[in-house]
């Protein structure tokens, strides 16, 4: 089972602080949100992960599925 | 300054009617042509008549343009026949605005209608009968004859006749290709003439497509177009619904298009103003049935611009419902089955979400935390209305509206923001609608200064 990595960055926060997640690839979209939320502590149902140039994303989407069309892979 | 284009618009009904004695394709072919060439002498006989609709005006075109009543000659101006159409003044849907509010529009329309004279007076003779015994194939479609002719200033009846004569044997031969060329062993798929208004020069195009055959089948005949018309190959002009809607046809649905043209636009310092391209319903609280008084802003806007993506040929999905975006929600994962016939607000990101479930759409969200910094994004916005040009909803602040356009100085900073309000709940009434402002101008005092606020950018997708 090969994991994708992401940079998630809060912009609620001025600071803007970041962290840097791997998940399974077949996880499901909300999950990697959920994941991200708990560890910024902030509530999942009021946030939502989008792309550097603001393209938002289909949460039925896998994160591998994701970084397919938005990343890097190789 | 450009003249105002009078277009003719000549509609009728020809019955293509032929008798197949043999299967062989290539004599079918035949008697398809022969059958054709018979229309187009049809419509260049003398028994080719046009009236022109909503008046006492009948013309024979190819009589040298003799025309009732008397006072009309070949060379009357064809701008002055629109003093005998008498206009129809009530119309059903929905209250239009006064004259007042009435666009320079840069198009007047005046409808005819194909006619055969069926009975002349000539020398009388006795009618023949004969009967055969005979097995075979008997042909007989109506064809949709639709031929749209620009006229200038100075074109007569006369000129006007030999252009919509040479239309409509055009439309004929046109006709001929595609019956031909859609020919499925003994079926026949009729041929109907689609008009188009492509970006100026071009003006008005009339395309022959075949009835039943879905767009997604079509795509070569579009590229081909695209070539022949130089049209940039990553948006649609040329599917079924990107068809021209002529000004005084109205739309079945009920619902308003495109309020926002009734309005002047705000003039600012070394400003521009940037607005949605196409054609959009205006979707908003208490429509359909569904009294959605206090929740539903958000659910019209995405309406709205599920709208704007089915009339410029993206989808053919029509609007979704309230249900159906809930139950939209709900399939993607973002929200519990419980949601669906609930009175629940959604939000920009919602509606992401659902343009992307159900209409297979990517947007981009833009974001500010406060209020005050939505003049920041003048740039933004304006950039996103010149390069996709598709309505943008807005929501925060417990309130959710549609962007149409922003007017903005490039130099000064200053904004207006062109906004369509969902929480309107009275008639389609284009006067209420632009007087109280439900669709107007609104400066960067309209937001809340403090609320957070998303924005949802649908973008185009890049096909034909």
């Amino acid at each position: 089972m090969s994991k994708v990595t992401f940079k998630i960055t809060l912009t609620s926060d001025p600071r803007l602080p970041y962290k840097v997640l791997s998940v399974p690839e077949s996880t499901p979209f909300t999950a990697v949100l959920k994941f991200a939320a708990e560890e910024f502590k902030v509530p999942s149902a009021t946030s939502a992960i989008i792309t550097n140039d603001g393209i938002g994303i289909n949460p039925a989407q896998t994160a591998g599925d994701f970084i397919c069309s938005y990343g890097m892979c190789f | 300054d450009s003249e105002i284009a009078t277009v003719l618009r000549v509609k009728g009904l020809l019955e293509f009617r032929c008798q197949l004695d043999s299967t062989d394709e290539q004599l079918v072919r035949n008697v398809i042509s022969r059958t054709f060439e018979t229309l187009r002498s049809q419509v260049k006989s003398e028994s080719c008549v046009l009236a022109v609709s909503d008046s006492p005006v009948i013309i024979w075109p190819n009589k040298d343009a003799y025309a009732t009543p008397e006072e009309i000659t070949p060379s009357t101006l064809c701008e002055d026949m629109h003093q005998w159409i008498q206009a129809d003044e009530q119309e059903s849907s929905g209250k239009k605005s006064s004259k007042k509010k009435s666009k320079k529009s840069s198009m007047s329309v005046i409808n005819l209608c194909l006619m055969t004279e069926v009975t002349k007076p000539g020398p009388l003779s006795a009618p023949i009968l004969t009967k055969t015994v005979l097995k075979s194939h008997f042909v007989n479609v109506t064809l949709p004859l639709d031929c749209v002719v620009c006229t200038g200033r100075s074109n007569t009846i006369k000129d006007a006749c030999e252009q919509l004569i040479e239309a409509l044997t055009h439309q004929l031969c046109e006709m001929e290709k595609v019956t031909l060329q859609n020919m499925k062993g003994m079926t026949l798929l009729v041929p109907e003439p689609v008009h188009f208004l492509l970006p100026e020069p071009k003006g008005l195009v009339t395309v022959v497509y075949p009835v039943g055959v879905p767009d997604s089948q079509l795509v070569a005949q579009r590229k081909e177009l695209h070539e022949q018309f130089e049209l940039p190959d990553d948006r649609p002009y040329f599917r079924r619904a990107n068809a021209y809607h002529f000004p005084n046809e109205p739309y079945k649905d009920g619902y308003l298009r495109n309020p926002h043209l009734a309005l002047t636009h705000p003039t600012l310092d070394n400003g521009k103003v940037y607005l949605v391209q196409g054609i959009y319903s205006y979707h908003h609280y208490m429509q359909d049935r569904v009294d959605d008084n206090g929740w539903g802003c958000a659910y019209r806007s995405l309406q709205t611009i599920c709208s704007w993506f089915q009339q410029q040929g993206y989808v053919e999905r029509p609007v979704p419902t309230h249900k159906e975006i809930q139950q939209a929600l709900v399939d993607v994962g973002d929200k519990q089955a419980s949601f669906v016939g609930s009175r629940q607000w959604i939000g920009s990101i919602e509606v992401q979400a659902v343009l992307g479930h159900l209409l297979g759409l990517t947007s981009k969200i833009l974001f500010v935390s406060q209020g005050a910094e939505l003049a920041s994004k003048g740039r933004e916005l304006a950039n996103h209305f010149l390069t996709e040009g598709t309505p943008v909803m807005i929501g925060g602040g417990v309130l959710a509206h549609t962007i149409l356009g922003v007017a903005w100085s490039e130099t000064t900073g200053q904004i207006r923001y062109l906004i369509l309000d969902p929480h309107y709940t009275g008639a389609e009434d284009l006067q209420v609608i632009t007087d109280k402002g439900w669709c107007g101008w609104k400066g960067p005092d309209f937001w809340d200064q403090t609320a957070y606020y998303n924005l949802c950018l649908p973008q185009r997708p890049k096909v034909i």
